[in-house]
């Protein structure tokens, strides 16, 4: 063991952290970029609060799976959860009334559970499972709707204002990102979870039972998506919606490997994918700003996605990704 | 030696975060040289020879081919200049076949659409396999290979190259002795054709065998260059270690206790026949055994990882079934893998491997306490002279040997009663083997039962209190200590 000179160890610290976080710089030259291109636009609080609410969307969506990732595997059903449990919310309203909303967070737990054991059991790769169920989703919020977006205003008060130019839905994520964060890193569930996606057989060979886990890891995504969307349908308009949004669906993704989560899993998770969050957030909404037309940005976006997973998946430099 | 000068390698340097991996190393390479190059784990080999295939990138530093300074940029380009290598972790790709990984990259084309020609690239694998002397099908899958077997084709690759200079990072690790003798004799027919072989063992008596001269790198810092007349495996020793090792096989006697063990007719047809053994508390039972003898079949069934066909097995004079490593470890089962990256999570650090199988234990409710598993994992990183910049490095940062004490440490923490080393200590150097068996001494001092599968001989026979050969999937004979010489288990090792 060797160590580098005393005067070197910050510096030393800092540039670690930033080769392994390369979306850190990323992030940063966005800002300064963005600020320097449009400094009487971007550097505002409402430009700021915008940022934050977008970044909740993605975060919200994007944690629980990102968990799935880590298992090399991959859940797109959020989308369809948070659509979904609207309609119900609206459905069940009359007869049970406030309670009606914990009907999302069950229907994430009920979902993620059943994904996990058919995709353990028959084999089928998640990606086709869970586009499938998101779909099914999205076509029973159709039929069940009549084809009407459905309001449900009682409950505005989960994201009334607070604090001034602060989403309040941005507070409530802080406590869902913790959990998640926790629960991955500091929870025997947690390093069962990373060591599947690292290495399925060590982690057999190591007495962990890989389908029990597999499943929970679904099981955990739906139910943190189940729990996120109680504060995404106020966050969201307070409406169940009709339509499925590819943009709710992409987002989160481009969030979760911009992050740095590679997709084969292993390494990652929640507290990498608040950042890819963030600089999603940041660099959206600067383009918006530009006089760039809506679909080139969305052009934009989708190349971002690329160069991300290109990047996630060689890593920078010879450094693996945490 | 009058031939003349191949490759100089001058001032190499690389550094990883918190690693002085090569600490400025000169080193030179004569045309049909063998040129051995030892250390400890961790010293700084593998990478040293990672930077003259082109998979490395050097931080600074000169290498000179016949003359002309070259710069490597990658394994491909390094073949162009006539450089092959073999690497420590095999770098086959297990979903294809034995051939096409043979020539990977350079697959015989037919003429005109330049399509593959696989006749040609079977029968020219074939070939190649044949001057090997091995018995393999190149239509085989790599996935279905043994360790040995891999590393066998892995050899066969880089002898397909055609090249000038060979490098073979632990070529031998995972073959018996046969095999290398064979091994052996290739490289000489090599070298009597001119070309150059820098050759990295943990094997200290193959160096006079095969090489001619022998660096020894420690630290990354390089020691010195003999020639093999004057390297004396003492001398070796004092220049890898820096000092003088003790006992090499520090074995003691433990008075045998109750049955732990006991199996009855264990057989998977086509592979394991009519398997009988018992194992006591501190004793360490030898299973000696050549490639394909069916050590590793043996030791899967056992752990839960394979079925049986029939048999019966008795854990402390109960009858089990034993369906899953999960039942395995709860009835104190405990089984190091032949090869280290099945047993290993390459994305988690040292701690959280050292624990994963025993986090049951250490966790509350199932939260994770650090502060247990740092110190769990010190103690062992401390024991087995893990060389690593850091407690919590992510294992696949760490050499080869270095990986194979992380898994072994996995079992040791764990508290297993019986457990089941495969090749305990492929790949580690000479001063952590004597702290292994010192381990395994301790271990059966506190009454657990040790099955120690083998193809070693003088570990077999200086560690274990009983040896059963194996060969063709059946004991042949059983040895009690002291009883039977090398030539002896050799014998029953290869009668079918
Ligand atoms: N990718 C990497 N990132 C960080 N450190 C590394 C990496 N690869 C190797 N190292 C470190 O560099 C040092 C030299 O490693 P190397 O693999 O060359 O050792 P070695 O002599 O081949 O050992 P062994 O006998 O165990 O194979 C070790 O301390 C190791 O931990
Ligand atoms: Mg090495």
């Amino acid at each position: 063991m060797k160590n580098p000179a005393r005067k070197n160890v910050v510096p030393q610290v800092l540039i670690q952290t930033l080769k392994t976080h390369p979306v850190i710089l990323a992030l940063i030259g966005f800002v300064v970029l963005f600020s320097a291109l449009y400094p009487e636009r971007f550097l505002t609080p409402l430009n700021f609060s915008t940022i934050l609410k977008q970044f909740v969307t993605l975060t919200l969506f994007a944690l629980g799976p990102s968990i799935v990732v880590v298992t090399g595997s991959l859940d797109l059903s959020y989308v369809g959860i948070w659509m979904l449990g609207g309609i119900l919310v609206w459905l069940l309203m009359p007869i049970t009334g406030m309670f009606s909303i914990l009907v999302i967070p069950l229907l994430g737990l009920v979902t993620g559970f059943l994904i996990g054991v058919i995709q353990v059991k028959a084999k089928i790769p998640s990606f086709i499972l869970t586009l499938s169920l998101l779909v099914t989703y999205w076509g029973i919020t159709a039929t069940l709707s009549g084809g009407y977006p459905r309001s449900v205003r009682e409950y505005a008060f989960i994201t009334a204002s607070l604090i001034p130019h602060l989403p309040t839905a941005f507070l409530w994520s802080i406590p869902i990102i913790l959990a998640a964060i926790f629960v991955m890193k500091r929870t025997r569930i947690g390093t069962y979870i990373y060591a599947i996606g690292s290495n399925e057989e060590g982690a057999q060979l190591a007495g962990i039972n890989v389908d029990k886990h597999k499943i929970l890891a679904f099981t955990l995504s739906g139910l943190f998506t189940g729990v996120g969307a109680v504060i995404l349908f106020p966050h969201l308009g307070g409406a169940a919606p009709v339509e499925l949004n590819l943009n709710n669906v992409v987002g989160p993704l481009v969030a979760i490997v911009l992050g740095g989560t590679p997709l084969v899993g292993g390494s990652g998770g929640p507290q990498r994918t608040i950042l890819g969050a963030l600089t999603y957030a940041v660099v959206y909404r600067g383009l918006l700003l530009s006089l760039l037309h809506p679909e080139a940005v969305q052009l934009l976006v989708g190349l971002l996605l690329i160069v991300s997973i290109v990047v996630g998946s060689r890593g920078l430099k010879g450094v693996t990704i945490t | 030696m009058s031939s003349s000068l191949i490759l100089r390698a001058e001032g190499i340097d690389k550094s990883y975060p918190g690693v002085h991996a090569l600490d400025h190393v000169d080193f030179d390479l004569f045309e049909g040289e063998i040129h051995v190059l030892l250390g400890e784990n961790g010293a700084g080999k593998s990478t040293f020879m990672k930077i003259l295939s082109g998979s490395l990138p050097k931080d600074s530093g000169r290498i000179t081919l016949r003359g002309q300074e070259v710069e490597i940029l990658n394994p491909h380009h390094a073949w162009e200049l006539g450089i092959g290598m073999v690497y420590q972790e095999l770098s086959l790709i297990p979903s294809t076949s034995v051939a096409e990984n043979i020539f990977l990259g350079r697959l015989p084309k037919r003429k005109p659409l330049g399509t593959v020609d696989w006749a040609e690239t079977f029968s020219r694998a074939r070939n190649i396999l044949d001057d090997l002397g091995v018995d393999i099908d190149p239509r085989q899958r790599v996935r279905d290979l043994s360790m040995g077997e891999r590393q066998l084709t892995e050899i066969a690759k880089a002898l397909s190259m055609n090249v000038q200079i060979l490098l073979l990072d632990e070529p031998t690790s995972a073959l018996s002795e046969e095999e290398r003798e064979r091994l052996f004799h290739i490289l000489r027919g090599l070298q009597e054709k001119g070309v150059a072989v820098i050759y990295v063992s943990h094997r200290l008596a193959e160096v006079p065998q095969i090489g001619q001269r022998v660096t020894v790198l420690r630290d990354g810092k390089k020691i010195g260059t003999l020639p093999v007349e004057q390297a004396d495996e003492a001398t070796l020793i004092r220049m890898m270690v820096g000092r003088e090792l003790g006992e090499q096989f520090p074995k003691t006697e433990v008075p045998r206790g109750r049955e732990l063990l006991r199996i009855r007719g264990l057989t998977v047809e086509g592979m394991l026949h009519d398997l009988n053994l018992t194992l006591h508390e501190g004793e360490i039972l030898g299973i000696f055994g050549l490639l394909g003898s069916g050590r590793t079949p043996f030791a899967r069934v056992l752990f839960g990882v394979d079925r049986m066909d029939s048999g019966e097995i008795f854990v402390d004079g109960n009858k089990v079934e034993i369906s899953s490593p999960a039942e395995a470890i709860e009835l104190g089962f405990g089984y190091l893998t032949e090869d280290r990256k099945e047993g290993l999570i390459p994305h988690l650090s040292i701690p959280a491997n050292i624990t994963l199988a025993s986090l049951k234990q250490i966790c509350q409710l199932g939260f994770l306490k650090h502060s247990e598993e740092r110190q769990a994992a010190e103690k062992y990183v401390r024991e087995l002279g893990i060389h690593t910049p850091k407690l919590h490095q992510r294992v696949e940062f760490l050499s080869g040997g270095n990986q194979q004490k992380v898994a072994l440490a996995k079992w040791l923490c764990s508290r297993s009663k019986i457990l089941i080393f495969d090749e305990p200590t492929r790949g580690i150097d000479v001063g952590a083997k004597a702290e292994v068996f010192r381990l395994m001494n301790d271990l059966a001092g506190q009454g657990v039962g040790i099955i120690m599968l083998s193809s070693e001989l003088p570990e077999v026979l200086a560690m274990a209190d009983r040896i059963l050969v194996m060969a063709g999937g059946s004991f042949t004979a059983e040895f009690a200590r002291g009883q039977g010489t090398q030539e002896d288990l050799m014998r029953y090792a290869v009668v079918r």
